[in-house]
């Protein structure tokens, strides 16, 4: 290293020194280094250039750290050196300059406060649901498995456990795989029963996820073996039910009346899916069917999981996997023709759809964290004309430009951090409502918090805030300020530079402000759209709960019983007026994928080949209770026996494609269901219904007679003729008076279904709607904040044009007019980002064009009545200037 | 009178190293390395915010270098001792002259 670099890295290293040495004596100090650094050099070559240099720059640095403290242990007898120019003394001015401006710093770290809060808590959100890691180890290699068939258009469906068994016996590639299947049971711990969600999953389950239980073990071979097989309990059952009493391990309790020893208990964090049940049973696949083939092949139900061998690719998985469907395709034609595999990772699959909703919530926070931050700069660059002087001051006393940016910087420091703790508060509590509010099937909501992730968020957001408001004012700072000085204040009208600032950051908040109300009409649009769509039943004034019936011997003698002893009971109570029973209800997830093909008779399409109707077992009073409409002949009569031939009940769906527009009543469809193909009598055609939700249109549906095909688990639904709420106790016990030791769950009225199904939409709506009121106000602000400081700046040209005799409607049309420009170039600025965005969007509305015209109409609409609002006051006070007075008063 | 002050190891150094005659800051510099045998080396930053506060407590004074044609001494600051910062040396001196005849009285051997 040369001299002269030497030098310059020195001198460059002094601003470290304390200010005030660096002035008396920087030269000296500069001098004495290089003398020191050039001899030392001479005598010891490079080892003294080092020593010199590593000696030199600790000196300053650590000289900092000194300057602070008292030199002698009588420190009061020498004087405190006073502090030099550095971060400290920075932000001690800053400190200085805002302390005596409460409003200001209420205004800005507020507004800022709203914004990183808005942000900050959906980031929160976002981060628990879609960027944490799965809870367990090496995450990634964990993929759920399906089946899917291109041929009858299933993109995927869960394996039948023959498949499965296949699968696990003869892949390559996986470590191994695991599966089970949710399902209601009774549970009984000493006189407690209850009816409770367990889930039934093969040993292999907790050791594929590699879960290790608090306390007690997971499953082994064995556990799976007989009636009494092991079962671990969940963190929350164990909590809840037992207070978490360690001695529950290894106590016996009774599922389906059957013993089961308690293994161990899973940890709390543990989740899989959305999966929630209380019990975890050990389980094979051969057991707990009511009447069927011991591994079924065509029962598609279950949920697979499998771990990866290392560096194997899902797509190599994929390829193991579908060779080995291909060759029980040839080898089981009429169960797996055309089956192939499907894979997704598991976070992928855990996530599910909320990914999109998520992204537009977090797309809307960041737009009102940048609106806040425009709006604060607006309000920062609106001080520095005001503030030129003062800065003009100091730049004559001696100060370097630099530490003028350096000041304001730290002042908008000070105050996003302000804004950046508030706003953390604020998202603190957002958050909480955010998780409460019901925002449809949102996953792993319970690993959402502040946490390090979201925290080095809120700092990100503070300090980019902070550098944006405090550097984009420092155009002010720039020209000549000694000019300013020399000039007296009677400058007329705002500098120009400032105008051009302030005007594209309301065209900045206008432009966020459109998207979001945009984005918030769409929404609102659509989930309207989806509300008019007739479900095909009436919702109102109907409760719904689920039983069931545990298998083994009697089963088929216990649901001829116990349904209609129930029923009867039921239809008895006051008030009531309907009760039907379903295998799956509209609008419940629950047993809604439970498809078989169909054919016409005479055809003779194998089923592999065939389309899929929804199947439903049901009592024939289900369509009145439900409040679901012929539209030809009848239910069936409840009163057919097992072997009588079957009769069914089609939807208009199912009809229209087997028989167009003829009439369907008398005719017969076939459906390849338990033995195979078998005929069904149609006894009549009902209206659809939107069994999924109102937004997916209805698919082909069958119901048939729960006497003809019984069923363990049912739904039933009780229409009473007020409040369904009301219908809960009296139900209770009618339930305990037919069968005490069978209890019922799942209590919900219909609309509350119907409402859950749209809980995703009217999350966004109110998200975005909250979300829009908040832009608008802040886009009106920043309207009003520039053209109110403008019409301050400019009296004394208002009052010349007045004298000079322009009228103040003139002067008000001015002010309006410049409004109204700002406003129209945001909203042409809004309206293209909302065309840039409409693509992503389009996909989640229901019927509805992101280019709707009214739609976007009353956007612009909004927002240009907003800013005339905005503009109104200041514009009023423009025309209201007294000319005499304002020339006088100069 | 100035109270009984205890001076650090650099300031007690550079006192002393003035007690011979006004010197610059190089010359400072040096004769703390001199007079320690090498083991206080005051690095400029430190030597000057030394020098500086030693000022300020009165303890030193800038002088007027030996001044010439040619000579840099016009860009140089001297410093030496004012009679308060001679007392000051002098006590310190005293004190640890003190602790060193203590040390003797115990049987520590000392090196003159």
């Amino acid at each position: 290293m040369n001299h002269r670099l030497s030098r310059h890295c020195y001198r460059w290293l002094l601003r470290f020194a304390p200010g005030d040495l660096r002035e008396t004596h920087g030269a000296e100090i500069e001098r004495l280094f290089l003398e020191t650094l050039a001899s030392e050099t001479t005598h010891r070559g490079v080892a003294g250039f080092l020593h010199v240099w590593i000696g030199g720059v600790a000196d300053l640095l650590l000289g900092r750290l000194r300057s602070g403290g008292s030199p002698g242990r009588d420190g009061p007898s020498f004087p405190v050196p006073r502090p030099g120019t550095n971060l400290a003394t920075d932000l001690r001015s800053a400190w200085r300059a805002l302390r005596h401006r409460p409003a200001l710093v209420a205004i800005v770290s507020g507004t800022l406060a709203v914004g990183i809060g808005a942000a900050v808590s959906i980031f929160s959100v976002l981060y628990g649901v879609l960027l944490q890691p799965l809870p367990f180890p090496e995450p990634g290699r964990l993929v759920a498995l399906f089946e899917s068939n291109a041929d009858l258009s299933i993109a995927r469906q869960g394996p039948a456990p023959g498949n499965l068994t296949d699968w696990r016996e003869l892949n390559r590639t996986f470590v191994d795989l695991a599966a089970g299947y949710l399902r209601s049971s009774v549970y009984q711990d000493d006189d407690r029963i209850e009816q409770i969600e367990t889930a039934r999953v093969t040993e292999s389950f907790f050791a594929v996820l590699g879960v290790r239980t608090v306390l007690g073990r997971g499953f082994r071979d064995g556990d799976d073996t007989g009636t009494g097989s092991a079962v671990v309990l969940s963190y929350r059952t164990w909590t809840a039910r037992y207070g978490q009493d360690p001695s529950v391990v290894g106590r016996t309790v009774r599922i389906g009346g059957e013993p089961h020893e308690i293994v161990g208990i899973l940890p709390a964090d543990f989740a899989f899916l959305a999966w929630q049940p209380e019990v975890w049973i050990a389980w094979d696949f051969s057991q707990g069917y009511t009447n069927l083939p011991a591994v079924p092949r065509d029962q598609r139900f279950l949920t697979a999981v499998g771990r990866l061998r290392t560096g194997v690719t899902p797509e190599a998985a994929r390829t193991d996997l579908d060779g080995i469907a291909a060759e029980l395709g040839r080898r089981y034609p009429a169960t797996n023709r055309g089956w192939r595999t499907q894979l997704n990772g598991l976070r992928e699959e855990t996530i599910g759809g909320a990914g999109s909703a998520l992204a537009i919530a977090m797309a809307a926070g960041l737009f009102i964290l940048i609106l806040a931050a425009v709006n604060v700069t607006n309000v920062l660059v609106a001080r520095m004309p005001a503030r030129r002087r003062e800065f003009a001051v100091r730049s004559a006393l001696g100060a370097h430009r630099f530490s003028i940016v350096r000041q304001l910087v730290c002042e908008s420091l000070i105050l996003s951090t302000a804004g950046g703790l508030a706003g953390v508060a604020v998202a603190f509590g957002l958050t909480e409502l955010l998780i409460r509010f019901d925002a449809g099937n949102i996953p792993r909501l319970e690993g959402v918090g502040l946490n390090w992730a979201v925290l080095a968020f809120a700092t990100l957001t503070m300090v980019v805030t902070g550098l944006i408001g405090g550097v984009v004012p420092n155009a002010h700072v720039q020209g000549d300020l000694a000019a300013d000085l020399r000039a007296n204040e009677s400058r007329t009208g705002e500098p120009r530079g400032s105008r051009r600032i302030r005007d594209v950051l309301v065209v900045v908040e206008v432009g966020l402000a459109v998207v979001l109300t945009a984005g918030a009409a769409l929404f609102a649009r659509s989930l309207e759209e989806i509300r008019s769509v007739d479900p095909g039943l009436d919702p109102h004034s109907l409760l719904s709960f689920r039983v069931a019936l545990e298998p083994g011997g009697d089963a088929l003698d216990r649901i001829g019983r116990y349904y209609p002893t129930l029923i009867d009971s039921l239809s008895r109570l006051p008030g009531v007026t309907a009760v039907g029973a379903s295998t799956a209800l509209p609008f419940d997830p629950l047993g809604n994928d439970f498809n078989r093909p169909y054919r016409l008779p005479g055809t003779l399409t194998p089923a592999a080949d065939a389309p899929l109707v929804q199947m439903r077992m049901v009592t024939p009073d289900l369509f009145s209770a439900l409040g679901m409409s012929f539209r030809e002949g009848t239910p069936f009569t409840g009163l057919e026996r097992l072997d009588d031939p079957r009769v069914a009940v089609v939807n208009a769906t199912l009809a229209r494609s087997l028989w167009g527009d003829r009439p369907a009543t008398g005719e017969v469809v076939e459906i390849f269901f338990r033995d195979g193909w078998q005929p069904y009598r149609v006894t009549g055609v009902v209206n659809d219904v939107r069994h999924l939700g109102q937004r997916r249109p209805a698919r082909p549906e069958v119901f048939l007679s729960n006497k003809q095909i019984p069923y363990l688990a049912m739904t039933v639904v009780v229409r009473t003729a007020g409040d369904p709420s009301r219908l809960v106790d009296p139900v209770r016990s009618t339930l305990r008076a037919v069968d005490p030791a069978q209890p019922a769950h799942r209590f919900v009225t219909m609309q509350d279904l119907l409402s859950a199904s749209l809980s995703e939409e009217r999350f966004l709506v109110v998200l975005l709607g909250t979300f829009a009121a908040v832009a608008i106000l802040l886009a009106a602000a920043g309207v009003y904040g520039v053209l109110s400081y403008s019409v301050g700046q400019s009296r004394r040209e208002i009052g010349l044009r007045l004298a000079l005799g322009a009228t103040p409607a003139g002067i008000r049309w001015r002010v309006l007019g410049r409004a109204l420009m700002v406003t129209g170039a945001g909203v042409v600025v809004g309206l293209g980002i909302h065309a840039l965005g409409a693509a992503a969007v389009a996909g989640i509305v229901y019927d509805v064009s992101p280019f709707d015209a009214r739609l976007l109409a009353g956007v612009v609409a909004i927002l240009t009545g907003a800013a005339a609002l905005a503009a109104w006051v200041p514009a009023r006070r423009a025309s209201g200037v007294q000319p005499a007075t304002t020339l006088r008063g100069e | 009178m100035q109270p009984n002050i205890e001076l650090t190891p650099q300031w007690f150094q550079i006192l002393l190293a003035l007690a011979e005659g006004d010197l610059h800051g190089l010359g400072v510099m040096k004769q703390v390395l001199d007079q320690t045998d090498g083991r206080m080396r005051l690095w400029p930053a430190t030597l000057y915010g030394s020098l500086k506060r030693l000022t300020e407590a009165g303890l030193i004074e800038e002088r007027d270098g030996p001044a010439g044609p040619g000579s840099d001494s016009d860009r140089r600051r001297f410093y030496g001792l004012t009679s308060r910062g001679r007392r000051a040396l002098a006590a310190e001196a005293s004190r640890l002259a003190g602790y060193v005849a203590t040390a003797r009285r115990r049987n520590i051997s000392v090196n003159p």
